[in-house]
Order: structure tokens, then sequence, then C-alpha cells
């Protein structure tokens, strides 16, 4: 399964998965691409923030998770819904929320 | 009042000033003739910064293919204005001692900016700052300096500010405001001027609270405001908040920032940041001095 990491993670050797397309619609790397070192140099130089990689060609850093169960969410929402207060009411910071509740709420599979 | 403000200025003047590799660094880049070799040459007399220095620049931060070894490759490849920041942001941190109150530790504020400064600079990249988005993460290092003039002379004061900005669930400058008729954002703007650091970050620190009111730099107050509430939100350390802070609209309308880019950038700020605890490693009790208070029962 192809998975979505920090362009910092990534290896020479990595296989893109999906292609790497620049903010303006500029067509970087194709998908199936081997990554080489000039590749990372140039991701970094246009600011490129996150790659599609191949799975198993990288690190762990997409753990297998498994939800918790729903009473264990609803308690995670309701700490997280104190902490936030207010500011969760900005659509900024309902989407770091949304981020914190899911990562919460997931669990690596040998926890 | 009037004594406990005067009390605090003064506290102010009696903090550590910046070693003399900074100012030595800052001076030879006004000198349109410097080279990168020179500021190596400088940096590279002092050892602790040195690797300080080439642990941050291999860290997933930067990404750099291959490994910085040296000091000389590190200032040609990310520049010598940067190179100068990281110079601070390597430093400022051993300046102070480590101190452990009981609702909150030197280690858990320095985390706090770490998540700051990475999410700043992430904001940066993602709204398309250029080469100015490395600027971004020591605008969010030292956002909250300030606070370290309560660690180091005001533990009492700072107890019964933590307690509380917890206790009420409000914002850890509102409680500032109550107990000592004094803000971090000030007492870090009477710092930061006292070292002579750049208008850029004297106005992030004095404005990240409020980026409106920010004269020449509203977009670096604007975006460290906003970074400061999502590492809040992250829990990247601790600010000493009692709350997540609330986002201004104005500092959203500076800077463009948009949900989505915060859903681009937010995976790539949880693993900087725990890639940059451990280069910077600046818990390590080795390095510093440590001075535990108990203040379980403030006066």
């Amino acid at each position: 399964m192809p998975k979505k990491i920090p362009t910092g993670r990534v290896k020479v050797g990595d296989v893109l998965a999906e292609p790497v397309v620049h903010g303006e619609g500029q067509m970087l790397l194709v998908a199936g691409t081997p990554i080489e070192s000039s590749h990372l140099e140039m991701l970094r130089q246009r600011g490129v923030l996150l790659v599609t990689i191949q799975d198993g060609t990288s690190d762990d850093f997409d753990q297998a998770a498994e939800p918790l169960d729903p009473a264990a969410l609803k308690k995670v929402v309701l700490e997280e819904g104190r902490w936030f207060g207010e500011s969760r009411k900005h659509p900024i910071m309902a989407e770091v929320f949304r981020w914190v509740v899911k990562q919460k709420s997931t669990r690596p599979a040998d926890a | 009042m009037r004594d406990q403000v005067d009390k605090i200025i003064k506290r102010i003047h009696d903090l550590p000033t910046l070693p003399l590799v900074y100012k030595r660094v800052s001076d030879l880049l006004k000198n349109p003739y410097t080279s990168a070799s020179d500021v190596a040459a400088v940096i590279s007399e002092d050892q602790v910064i040195t690797t300080k220095l080439l642990r941050l620049v291999n860290s997933a931060h930067y990404g750099f293919p291959e490994k910085v070894e040296t000091i000389n490759r590190a200032v040609s490849l990310v520049g010598m204005q940067a190179v100068k920041d990281l110079v601070l942001a390597t430093t400022v941190m051993d300046l102070f001692h480590d101190h452990q109150l009981e609702n909150w530790t030197t280690a858990e504020f320095w985390r706090h900016s770490l998540g700051v400064a990475v999410t700043s600079s992430a904001l940066a990249k993602v709204l398309g700052y250029g080469a100015e988005a490395e600027e971004y993460f020591v605008a969010g290092l030292i956002h909250d300096i300030g606070k370290v003039v309560w660690m180091e002379h005001f533990h009492v004061e700072l107890f019964e500010v933590l307690t509380m900005a917890h206790e009420k669930r409000m914002p850890m400058i509102e409680a500032e405001q109550k107990v000592l008729s004094f803000t971090h954002a000030r007492a870090g703007r009477m710092l930061a001027k006292r070292w002579g650091l750049p208008d850029r970050l004297i106005e992030t620190i004095a404005w990240h609270h409020e980026p409106r009111l920010a004269d020449k730099f509203p977009r670096y107050a604007a975006t460290v405001h906003i970074a400061d509430a999502i590492a809040n939100g992250m829990r990247l350390g601790s600010g000493g908040n009692g709350r997540v802070p609330e986002i201004q609209d104005e500092a959203v309308e500076l800077t463009g920032l948009r949900p989505d880019h915060v859903a681009d950038v937010i995976d790539v700020i949880d693993v900087e940041y725990r890639d940059a605890l451990t280069m910077l490693a600046f818990w390590d009790e080795d390095e510093k001095s440590s001075v535990s208070e108990d203040l379980s029962t403030p006066a």
C-alpha cells in the first residue's frame, strides 16, 4: 500500500507510488521512479514537503494501527475537546483537532 | 506594582548576553566581502556549537541527501544568513539553567519552543515564503524567550501563573498579566533588544500574541502566532498554557493560510519535531546544571 511520507525521510532507492507535481502544476517526477540522490536534492530545493512512495521501500513512518474502541475514542474526544476549548471552532484548528484525535484514537498494532 | 515592574526590568538586564561567536558572525555578515569560509572559520573555533549545528543541518528538517560533515559545507548549503540564525538557535538554549518546577520544566519549555520552530518553518514552506522560510525556524524557537525571565528569577510568581492558567483554563499570557502585571512578550522584547537581535525577531517576540500590532514584520508575528496554537494543540512540549490559545482572524488573513495547508504539513511537523528533539538533545542532563524547585505551596 502506498504511503505519504515527509521528503526528509525519503531514502535513495525508494520508489515513487505517485507522481510528484510542483505547486504550479509542473511534473517533477513520474510514478515508478526509483529515488536517486540528485532527486532528493531537487525535491528539497523545490520545497516539496511530502511524497508518496511504494510500501516496503522506506522506514516505518506509517506504522500499522488499529482503532480504539468507541468508549476510548469518546474519552479522547472529550479530553482533547477540553484542551482545545474554543480554539477548535476556527477551521485551521479544527484540522489540527481532527489530526490529534486521529493520532490518539489509533495505536500501533504491536503496542 | 511599580516595584514589581522595576524588579522585572532589572532582572532582564542581569540575564546573560549571547555568546561572542554570535556577535562575531553578525559582524562578519555586515561586511559584503565576507565569504562562507570566513563564517565557517569563526564557528569552527567553538566545538560545542559546531557539533550542534552539524546535528541540526543533518536532521530531517533539512533533508540533505548526503551527510554534511563540515561547517564549511553547512554554510555553503544553507547560506550565511541562515547559519547565523542557527548559531543563535544552538546557543540560546545553553545560556540558562535547567529548572524543574512542580508544574513545569525548562525542558518542556524548550520542547514547546522547538515545536513552534518546526511548525513555523513548515508553515512558511507550505505558504511559499521561499528562502525566507528558514528564518521562521529561529523566530519560532525564541518567540517565548521572555518566559525565561520568570524561569530564572521569578519562580514563586511563575508557579502562581501556571497554577492559575491550568485551574482557570486560560492562556499563560492572561495569567501573567493578572499575577505579574507584565507579559513574557514584553519581557522578551526587552531581552531581544538588549541582545541586539534583528528587528524581525524582536517584533515576533513582542507581537506573537497580537500580530496586527507588528509594525515592520507582521507576517513573521502572524505565522508564529498560528504555529504557536498548532504546536499547543499537538502538545509539542508545553508552553505553560491552560488551554490551546485561539487563532486571530487577522493572522490568518496576513498569512493566507488555509485548512488544507495544515492538512498537508501536519505529518511533516510531527516527524520533523521528533527528529529535531533527537538531533538537538537539549534536555541532556549532562550538558546543564540542574536546579530543582519545590513550590507545592506557593507563598
